[in-house]
């Protein structure tokens, strides 16, 4: 895990995912992943759905534009307490400005009525957590390199 | 009773008693009180009679005596004496007196009573004398003979005496006998007696008549022995000869009341009126005949029996044809309900009166015709409900609810078994990779093994599930190439087939068969995955694993043969059960459910699989699949479609 492995393309700029994620070992094992990742990123986890309504929207204690970017990528737990993984889902897309984040469900089983229930609400990739950290690695690996080498994202210009 | 009468007969029954039974009573009503009436009058006509002629004959009797008398006080015959006649100048005085006062009286009618003929009648005057013996006579042949004793001691005793009506013993002629006394001028003493005989016609003269008495009457005198002593109308020669022992005769001379009605001495039903003379003993009975006396009525009761008979001819008539009348529609609606109970509802009951009958018709035909549209409905409803009675709604209910309970169970075990597993294994690559020089050799063994047990959790709670949706999720039976199926199968092991340096054979001739697709897939990777796990390890030179297939009358047959370590037999029906190992972890890896998947498979598809093998000879795996699936799968679905549908 050396530093030239972490092959950035030219012309890109990290990525800003943000995770949300109730389970603090996913959480933990999520950021360790990403961080350990060939292509460079910048994540930023929140808790639960609700926290990341109030990221989106900028509110307490979100306000900061360094410290809590532009998410590029939002990475959503389907099964979290108090606002579920769907809800926030029609939330997001619901809004004006943020619709545009593609969001990928990360779910812990790839139940056919959880696959189909996250595309009806406007996900745009559903994955399912592997068991072993390597498989995980492995993802991050694949996931970071699709979107961010492979594929364009939009810009969050309308984000105040 | 009634009720088994047919309607027919009831309303003849109620017609009869309506209007016969009344003309009837006030019929016999009539007929006693007429008859009653005709016998009364009858017995009145009839007791006239005998009253009149009773005086007639007592007069007739009377006179008689009254001529005796004289005869006997004549001067001469007073002469005679108690010694008997003596002189016989006297007694040839006596004779020419006796002689002359016969002709005289022969000759002169003295009486009023103009039927009395007393020229006729009188046929001897004879004078006794105290001896009793004849001295003279009208009949000179009787002149000598003797007087009956008691005839002369009646005399002595009464003076005048009237012996009746009786056979007289001296002549053997029947006459009316008077006898007067006969007293001596001088002593007045008994010195002897005239004798009168008469004929009985005088008393015929008197009964004969029918005046009063219509065709069949007649009016008779009969003595105390109850013998007639006047002519029979009826029988010729009757006189002391008939005897009249009837119930009137007896009643009669008891001095008892006698019944109007009876039977005469002809056994004729008479009715009769009797009337006792006490002066003679005798009995005078006027008779009439009953049929004769009762003709009127008679002829009333018997024209009274035809318009009955008539009337209850024609109301049995009229009663049968009025009956047919509402009968007739009744029998129809009987028919039709007869045809209609054989299920028959195609013909409509005629309707022709527009009466209680009509509306009773109509509102049958209705009836037939919504019960022949319900018996339709009820039938098709009942066909749709046979088909649905293998799954009864409450059974799918309790289905429904299983599969849903599972259905979260599944969901749960998925997220939050996994969850923590990740957990473990993550952080145990974690403490690997930053602690990796902090840790002696043993405590890197741990944690490998810790990594290891989180693995292999992981690939049990796949199982688990897998097993789970095997038994729980039916998919879509299909046609499937088994060939090319296995030959997919083949592709996605072909790394491990690869590495091991197996010797894969497949069979070339392989059928088409209607399963599930995805569950035979999973069969049969299962199976060669075992197969080339098995035969790898026992054998590393030269791993042969066989797919093949074996066609039987009734079922499809295919194998799976490796040339592994082989299954002593008396683990062969446990390797079936689940999470059954007999091997270590470390000479076989797997979780030990690949097996009974295989048979939940195969159970869902009326098949079997067994294994025949032994130990270090290699194991073949034999599978069946009845060829009778598809026929039944395709019946079954067709149903279940329905059940859609119908949902």
């Amino acid at each position: 895990m050396t530093e030239d492995t972490k092959l950035i393309p030219k012309g890109s700029v990290p990525l800003n995912v943000l995770i949300v994620e109730d389970n603090v070992a996913d959480a933990k094992i999520a950021l360790r992943a990403f961080k350990n990742a060939k292509i460079k990123n910048n994540v930023i986890v929140v808790n639960d759905g609700l926290e990341c309504l109030k990221y989106l929207k900028r509110e307490e204690p979100y306000q900061d534009k360094t410290q809590y970017p532009w998410p590029n990528l939002i990475l959503l737990d389907i099964s979290m307490p108090k606002v579920d993984g769907f809800a926030v889902l029609k939330e997001l897309k619901k809004d004006l400005v943020f619709d545009i984040v593609p969001v990928i469900v990360l779910s812990g089983s790839k139940h056919r009525e959880d696959v189909r229930k996250s595309y009806e609400n406007g996900a745009n990739s559903f994955i399912q957590k592997p068991v072993s950290y390597e498989a995980f690695v492995d993802l991050v690996e694949g996931f970071n390199y699709y979107w961010n080498v492979l594929n364009r994202l939009p810009e969050g210009e309308n984000w105040q | 009773m009634l009720k088994r009468l047919k309607i027919s007969q009831k309303l003849s029954i109620l017609l009869l008693i309506f209007s016969v039974l009344p003309l009837l009573a006030s019929g016999a009503a009539t007929y006693f009180y007429t008859k009653a009436e005709l016998e009364k009058k009858t017995i009145a006509a009839l007791s006239a009679v005998t009253n009149s002629r009773a005086a007639h004959i007592n007069n007739a009797i009377q006179f008689r005596q009254e001529q005796a008398k004289e005869v006997a006080g004549a001067y001469l015959l007073r002469m005679l004496t108690e010694v008997g006649a003596n002189d016989p100048q006297i007694v040839q005085g006596i004779q020419g007196d006796i002689d002359s006062t016969f002709w005289d009286l022969k000759r002169t009618p003295t009486s009023s009573y103009s039927y009395i003929d007393k020229r006729t009648d009188i046929d001897i005057i004879g004078v006794w004398d105290v001896h009793g013996n004849i001295i003279a006579s009208t009949n000179r042949q009787l002149i000598g003979k003797k007087m009956p004793f008691e005839y002369m001691k009646k005399v002595h005793e009464q003076g005048t005496y009237f012996r009746g009506f009786e056979k007289d013993p001296l002549t053997e002629k029947n006459y009316l006998i008077h006898l007067e006394e006969i007293r001596n001028w001088k002593s007045d003493l008994i010195v002897g007696a005239v004798s009168l005989k008469i004929s009985g016609k005088v008393l015929d003269d008197i009964t004969d008549s029918r005046e009063g008495l219509g065709e069949s009457g007649e009016t008779y005198l009969i003595d105390k022995n109850k013998m007639m002593i006047t002519q029979s109308r009826f029988i010729k020669d009757s006189i002391l000869k008939q005897r009249v022992d009837t119930k009137g005769a007896r009643a009669c001379f008891d001095n008892k009341k006698a019944p109007t009605i009876y039977r005469n001495y002809q056994n004729v039903e008479v009715l009769g009126v009797q009337k006792y003379l006490p002066d003679q003993d005798w009995c005078l009975i006027a008779e009439i005949e009953a049929s004769e006396a009762f003709a009127t009525v008679k002829a009333f009761r018997d024209q009274m029996l035809l318009v009955s008979g008539l009337l209850i001819f024609f109301v049995v008539i009229f009663a049968y044809l009025a009956s047919r009348s509402f009968t007739r529609p009744i029998l129809r609606l009987h028919a039709a309900s007869q045809r209609i109970a054989k299920g028959d509802y195609s013909e409509e009951v005629e309707i022709d009166s527009y009466d209680e009958l009509g509306s009773l018709a109509l509102a049958f035909n209705n009836m037939t015709k919504n019960l022949a549209d319900f018996t339709q409905q009820l039938e098709e409803k009942s066909r749709t409900l046979f088909k649905h009675l293998a799954i009864t709604t409450s059974q799918k209910k309790e289905l429904k609810a299983v599969n849903a309970e599972l259905d979260s169970f599944v969901y749960t075990a998925s997220h939050d078994l996994r969850a923590p597993l990740r957990a473990i294994a993550s952080f145990a690559t974690f403490l690997e990779e930053d602690y990796m020089d902090k840790l002696d050799a043993e405590g890197k063994d741990y944690i490998k093994e810790i990594r290891s047990g989180a693995n292999k959790m992981s690939a049990l709670i796949d199982d688990l599930l897998t097993l789970s949706r095997i038994s729980r999720i039916k998919n879509p039976y299909e046609d499937v190439d088994m060939k090319k199926m296995i030959e997919g199968v083949v592709d996605r092991i072909k790394f491990d087939i690869k590495q091991y340096n197996v010797d894969l054979k497949i069979q070339e001739a392989m059928p088409v068969i209607f399963c599930d697709r995805i569950k035979m897939e999973e069969v049969f990777l299962n199976l060669i995955n075992n197969a080339i796990k098995f035969s790898s390890k026992n054998n590393k030179e030269n791993p042969k694993v066989e797919v093949g297939y074996l066609d039987e009358e009734k079922n499809y047959k295919f194998f799976v043969k490796d040339n592994g370590i082989g299954i002593d037999p008396k683990y062969h029906d446990q390797i079936f059960g689940i999470f059954k190992r007999l091997h270590t972890d470390q000479e076989y890896e797997g979780t030990g459910a690949g097996l009974s998947i295989i048979k939940r498979v195969m159970d869902g598809h009326q098949g079997r699989i067994w294994v025949e093998s032994e130990v270090g000879k290699g194991s073949t795996f034999y599978l069946t699949i009845p060829k009778s699936l598809k026929e039944e799968e395709l019946k079954n679905n067709e149903s279940q479609d329905k059940e859609e549908v119908q949902e």
